[in-house]
């Protein structure tokens, strides 16, 4: 099994901690993990802004640098999920290689149904608080939709309770949007910096000294506004939680 | 061509593809008591169930319930009316202090609904009185919705006809719930005997 | 900034007021999911009035003529609109051949989109609002600012000050049901008085020739039971085939607006009561044209039960009136769209693109794509936002240019951080900016600082 390490432009500049504590964590499960250099963007902001035309050179370039990989994983849901549903529109296929979106995978989704580990040698004494992003959740199933009526499910709290001594907590309002949304964040700033509030105060209600999640983008969202208002919670990606020794 | 030639041409011209109707044989809610169910819908959406035991008359079982019998307006047979509503001319003369005693065909558990089909000279009669009291033959119960409409008791040959379930009420204020907004201000559904 | 953000950040000015309005949204899309987790076929439902729509919208022409022609053997008189004008037109002339000067309403978002309370009102005919919300709202002389919950928006003692203007409530008495009951005393002067009741049409069933109007106050049963002409406006779309379906419909509808299990009051209109006259009135306004449009026409599948209103977090905070089109919400972004990109094209910034309101939806229809789908259509529309596209524009530069990308991101790396971090980047406005790494995760790779074993074998 070949894994190519998808590491998205935003994580690559602000947290680079993220993308180290990805390739820990699939190392540690025994894949064989590569990391093709001088990635950039795969063009998820562009398209939710409306230009998803403009993200097609970005898209094939992605294809060329993820060619031989049998799966490619990367630590950003929203990322994945873009690459997932959109790539087949932007980039033809004709060879019959196998496309991208075929064999993409948000980091937990990979780990939780592909690599399946019973154990993780990991152990975190603090109690978290599971962001369901949205993309997360409602595109690639995560976690169940709260708005549907199927069996519930949640790969996220599923793969968090294999760490040790962890407690893990879930905001009241579930699923709800943290209010990132790309340009959303600053196209409509004041509604986005109040849904970041009331999802920052959700979390916190819940007594958690951490919030975790699968899109480092809403983390971003959330930081910000934690640091702006002083809020005693932190954000932290789940994979520093999954390979964390603490 | 007329308005409605030049929509039902557009419509012709939408290039939409056929779309198939859909079977709906999918497995539906199922009650094991839907009596109490019933009562449980009723009951939640702010209305009462009572029975009628038999050997009881209407005006002892209207007493029972609390209900003055020179305010009820009736046409059913073995309800003592005050008022008979199809001798009424005008129906305004329906609204006021009043309770109106009517049959319905049939319940339905999952949501406390009673299909009425109006049996009266005036459809004011289920909305302008004040209280509405709805004789329900016991066997009338069904499951769902979809059980309702395929009931051979639902008969389509009807004026108008209301599936009621309570009284009337709104939360259009601060999404507060308040009973009596236009409509019947109390509901009653009284079990009876099987029908016929 | 777009219309809607300009007008969300007025609404969010008050914060107290911003936040109740959030709650008391939230807790019907806490009903609403309490509705859909109690029935077990909650998902199958949907899937089959997705289904029922989509076969009625291929047969639209064949279900109307069918709801016509029993329709009209049912004693009931059916007329075709074209557009709002026709509409107005064909109710103002029932009105006048029948005579009268009151006509009373029950909720029809219909009427609004057509303006036809106030082209009534030019002919001397006036409309009073029955629905309580419809009512507060006309009296307020403001519009609805939802489309189940009319006043949502309204505090309790808005209401009460108001009531004690026009009803002469006690001053300073905002108790709901005071209020209610003091509006039930008020209204019932009119609806005894009427001349002419109006209701919409939630479901109109061809193969019987009846139609259902779905309330919970029992207004339109009230307005209709008194003057002897009633007057229905239906959007085309609203037909469907039989009662099996409007069972369908029935069991999602109520528990998806409001988290109740059924209205009310559903109501079926088949004959009129002898000596009375049912007229209705067909209208497309538009519609035909959204059937055309194959990538947008699902919208034609609501059943306009506001559920993508209640769960979308954007309009929770940013109130209906925040949305220049007369329906708001993830459903007035896509019909506002439908109806003028260049008039509505502001609306479309309102999403966060999160999709709950496609989760919702009791016909499935895909809001949030479709969301997403008008804005691709935007830059061709010429309905771009000129200073969002110069963003993308300059992503594009610096995201397809490897060297350039991490020059500016070491750039930044390496910049005092009030460069970024400063009151003029719309970021900043609430939040702080992250911090850019020293060196970032493909410098850390390159250098060999990521433990990398398996490289070195290879």
């Amino acid at each position: 099994m070949k894994v190519g390490l998808f590491i998205p432009c935003y994580v690559n500049a602000l947290y680079p901690q993220v993308g180290e504590a990805s390739y820990r964590l699939l190392r540690s499960l025994g894949v064989e993990v590569d990391y093709p250099l001088d990635q950039t963007c795969c063009g998820q902001p562009m398209a939710n802004a409306g230009y998803e035309r403009d993200a097609e050179p970005l898209a094939r370039r992605m294809e060329q640098l993820f060619a031989g990989y049998d799966y490619v994983v990367g630590p950003s849901a929203s990322c994945a999920s873009f690459i997932r549903e959109s790539y087949p529109r932007l980039t033809s296929h004709n060879d019959g290689s196998p496309c991208l979106a075929s064999r993409i995978y948000e980091i937990c989704e990979f780990v939780h149904d592909i690599l399946r580990p019973s154990q993780l040698d990991a152990s975190f004494h603090h109690k978290v608080s599971i962001h369901n992003s949205c993309h997360g959740v409602r595109m690639l199933h995560l976690s169940t939709p709260s708005e549907l009526n199927v069996p519930h499910r949640s790969k996220l709290r599923e793969l968090l309770e294999l760490v040790e001594g962890i407690e893990v907590f879930e905001p009241k309002r579930v699923d709800e949007c943290c209010g990132f949304g790309g340009m959303f964040a600053v196209e409509e700033r004041d509604v986005s910096v109040c849904m970041g509030r009331d999802k920052v105060r959700d979390h916190l209600s819940t007594g958690a000294e951490y919030i975790t999640g699968a899109d480092s983008s809403c983390l971003m969202h959330m930081q910000g506004v934690i640091d702006r208002e002083g809020f005693p919670i932190r954000t932290k990606h789940i994979v520093e939680i999954l390979t964390a020794k603490e | 061509m007329d308005a409605k030639q030049k929509i039902l041409q557009r419509l012709s011209q939408s290039g939409m593809p056929e779309h198939p109707m859909p079977v709906l044989d999918f497995e539906r809610e199922h009650f094991d008591d839907p009596v109490a169910s019933f009562r449980q819908a009723v009951e939640a959406s702010g209305g009462r169930v009572a029975e009628w035991p038999d050997g009881v008359s209407g005006a002892e079982m209207l007493t029972s319930l609390g209900i003055e019998l020179s305010r009820v307006v009736s046409n059913v047979t073995g309800i003592p009316a005050a008022l008979d509503p199809d001798e009424v001319e005008d129906p305004r003369e329906l609204d006021g202090e009043k309770t109106a005693v009517v049959e319905g065909v049939l319940g339905v558990a999952e949501n406390g609904a009673v299909w009425i089909p109006q049996r009266a000279r005036h459809k004011a009669l289920y909305f302008a009185p004040e209280e509405i009291v709805v004789l329900l033959p016991r066997d009338g119960i069904v499951a769902t919705m979809q059980d309702a409409v395929a009931d051979e008791r639902f008969n389509r040959d009807f004026g108008f006809g209301c599936f009621m379930s309570g009284p009337s009420k709104t939360a259009d204020i601060e999404q507060a719930l308040v009973f009596g907004a236009h409509g019947p201000m109390k509901l009653t559904v009284v079990l009876c005997r099987d029908a016929e | 900034m777009s219309t809607h953000a300009k007008a969300a950040a007025k609404f969010l000015a008050d914060r107290d007021r911003a936040a109740w309005h959030d709650r008391a949204l939230y807790l019907v899309r806490e009903k609403r999911d309490r509705m859909a987790h109690s029935v077990p076929e909650w998902e199958t439902l949907r899937q089959a009035a997705s289904d029922i729509k989509l076969h009625t919208l291929s047969h639209l022409g064949h279900y109307l003529e069918q709801f016509e022609r029993n329709a009209t053997a049912n004693g009931m008189i059916v007329h075709w609109a074209e557009d709002a004008e026709a509409m107005n037109r064909i109710v103002g002339q029932i009105v006048r051949e029948h005579g009268g000067r009151k006509l009373v309403k029950s909720k029809s978002m219909l009427s609004e989109e057509c303006g036809l309370t106030p082209y009534l009102a030019e002919q001397g005919v006036e409309a009073v609002e029955s629905d309580l919300g419809e009512r507060i709202m006309q009296l307020m002389h403001r519009p609805p600012s939802h489309i189940v919950l009319p006043a949502i928006h309204v505090r309790r003692e808005e209401v009460g000050a108001l009531f004690e203007r026009e009803m002469a409530t006690e001053p300073g008495n905002s108790d709901p049901t005071y209020l209610t009951h003091a509006a039930r005393k008020c209204l019932r002067e009119t609806f005894r008085t009427a001349d002419i009741s109006m209701t919409g049409v939630n479901f109109a069933i061809a193969a019987e020739g009846s139609f259902a109007v779905c309330t919970n106050e029992g207004n339109a049963d009230l307005g209709t039971s008194f003057p002897d002409l009633h007057i229905a406006i239906m959007g085309l779309e609203k037909v469907i085939p039989d009662y099996a379906s409007l069972a369908v419909f029935t069991r999602l509808l109520a528990r998806s607006a409001t988290g109740q299990p059924v209205t009310t009051y559903t109501s079926l209109y088949r004959r009129p009561e002898p000596g009375k006259e049912i007229h209705v009135v067909i209208v497309d306004n538009g519609r035909t044209e959204s059937l055309c449009n194959e990538a947008h026409r699902n919208m034609l599948k609501c059943l306009r039960c506001g559920a993508c209103m209640n769960t979308c977090p954007v309009y929770r905070r940013s109130g209906g009136y925040s949305y220049s089109y007369f329906i708001p919400g993830p459903l007035g972004i896509n019909l506002g769209m439908l109806r003028s990109p260049e008039r509505y094209g502001g609306n479309v910034s309102g999403c966060s693109l999160c999709y709950s309101c496609s989760n919702v939806c009791p016909a499935r229809i895909d809001l949030g794509e479709q969301i997403y789908a008008w804005r691709q259509e935007m830059d061709a529309d010429g309905v771009a936002d000129p200073q969002k596209k110069m963003m993308v524009k300059t992503m594009n530069v610096l995201m397809r240019h490897k060297g350039l990308f991490y020059t500016a991101i070491k750039g930044a790396a390496l910049a005092p951080r009030f460069v970024y971090n400063n009151r003029f980047n719309p970021w900043c406005a609430g939040r702080e900016m992250p911090r850019f790494a020293r060196r970032s995760f493909n410098e850390l790779w390159k250098s060999g600082m990521i433990d990398q074993p398996k490289k070195e074998e290879k």
